[in-house]
């Protein structure tokens, strides 16, 4: 099956990309979408968390596709639903793309061939929408990963694979566990052929939603974690 | 010292998003707590009827149903009537649907429109009734009681983040309910600390 990858400019990206090249992973495609953002400034501290974690969240996703030698389409924007990117992926060869961004495509790009594949942190159904893996550590001091394919709606694709974390036991959730628990779950189910075996869930309409959380309780979710 | 940042400034003309909010330490809890407690101290004054006396109010006011919303909604009224229908044992089976529809509403837009036709699409530019505001956190208090939901303390916070905001343009009976509203806040996050083992209070 040929798979490709469609990277943005950000620490899941990154993370993505620098674990694939570990692992030996060719994928059929690389497709970055590039607004040529300004290069954000990491404390020393989470820069040695990520290389704690198999990742360096400093490095930058062209200087890793160049040492690798991996060629790749670049697009100066970052819109999964832009016509440009669209008409682009219409052409491509590859049945699956893996997609690192989130939020909602539109059906224009839902039907225009490939599907998408999304790592989505939370098991689903009763850890949907956004920044979910806080509400997960404070309820039930885990969390979890699901890839699923996308379809119109807010995470909720048929499941490919969901696999269960513990919480970290330091504080930079969104800049290191985050994109480390993704990462680790996109290896396990390219190594394993997950989306090849064609066994997939359907997802319980049910389910829960969750919106971005807030600081207060935020701060619970991430003391829980770093408490002695 | 650690300043809470998420309810100084005017939350109606400039909604707060609380995207990649930084963490702080466990001083950012204090500092909310010492916020709340400022815009407390502020409303006791308004301070007459406890909490139930004012939910007693709820449990007398209405005589509608559903179906009277069927064209338009006021949202002052549909909260009122909400709010009745989670204090009667025999609540109608669409109200739960109704307060999660709402906490989405609010959830996107951080603002809560006067008027919404029967699809719950705005009818209306207004959305500084701030009586809305705290009806709706109220409905979401009593819900997070009943459930312990963490998606109803989250709306709490953020709608009593409003209310702050707005303290001083609150009307009496507003004044009063926000000053309940925020001390049950304080008491909700008190006890999720306590079960997790953080220092709190």
């Amino acid at each position: 099956m040929k798979i490709g990858i469609i990277l943005t400019p950000d620490a899941r990206s990154k993370t993505y990309l620098q674990k694939l090249i570990q692992n030996k992973i060719h994928l059929n495609e690389v497709v970055f979408m590039n607004d040529n953002r300004p290069k954000p400034n990491y404390l020393e501290d989470i820069i040695q968390k990520s290389k704690e974690f198999g990742f360096d969240i400093s490095k930058p996703i062209l200087k890793s596709l160049q040492q690798s030698q991996i060629k790749f389409k670049e697009f100066p924007f970052v819109d999964i639903n832009h016509p440009e990117l669209i008409s682009y992926l219409a052409r491509s060869n590859s049945e699956i793309f893996i997609f690192t961004g989130g939020g909602i495509l539109q059906n224009e790009v839902l039907n225009c061939g490939p599907k998408f594949v999304h790592l989505h942190p939370g098991i689903v159904p009763n850890y949907r929408g956004s920044t979910c893996f806080y509400y997960s550590i404070i309820n039930e001091d885990k969390c979890g990963v699901t890839a699923y394919f996308m379809d119109e709606k807010l995470d909720t694709g048929d499941i490919i694979y969901q696999r269960s974390f513990e919480k970290p036991n330091h504080q930079y959730i969104d800049e290191v566990y985050d994109p480390f628990i993704r990462s680790e779950t996109l290896i396990d189910v390219l190594k394993n052929k997950r989306i090849e075996s064609n066994e997939f869930k359907k997802q319980d309409p049910h389910g829960e939603t969750y919106y971005i959380i807030h600081p207060v309780l935020k701060h619970i979710s991430i003391l829980n974690c770093i408490k002695e | 010292m650690t300043t809470y940042p998420y309810s100084s400034e005017n939350l109606l003309e400039k909604p707060q998003k609380y995207q990649m909010s930084p963490f702080e330490g466990r001083d950012f809890l204090f500092s909310y707590l010492n916020s709340r407690k400022k815009t407390i101290h502020i409303l006791e004054k308004n301070k007459k009827n406890s909490y139930d006396e004012i939910l007693d109010q709820f449990k007398r006011s209405s005589d509608v149903n559903f179906e009277s919303f069927s064209e338009s909604v006021i949202l002052e009224k549909f909260l009122s009537f909400l709010i009745y229908n989670i204090l009667e044992i025999n609540r109608k089976k669409e109200t739960n649907e109704y307060i999660d529809l709402l906490l989405k509403k609010f959830e996107i837009k951080k603002i809560l429109y006067s008027t919404y036709n029967s699809e719950f699409k705005r009818i209306t530019d207004d959305f500084t009734n701030l009586h809305n505001y705290t009806l709706l956190t109220l409905i979401f208090q009593i819900k997070y009681k009943q459930t312990k939901a963490l998606k109803y303390l989250n709306v709490i916070l953020k709608l009593n983040d409003i209310l702050c905001s707005q303290h001083s343009n609150l009307n009496y009976f507003d004044a009063e309910l926000t000053y309940h509203l925020l001390n049950h806040e304080i008491d909700f996050v008190s006890e999720l600390c306590h079960q997790k083992g953080i220092e709190f209070l």
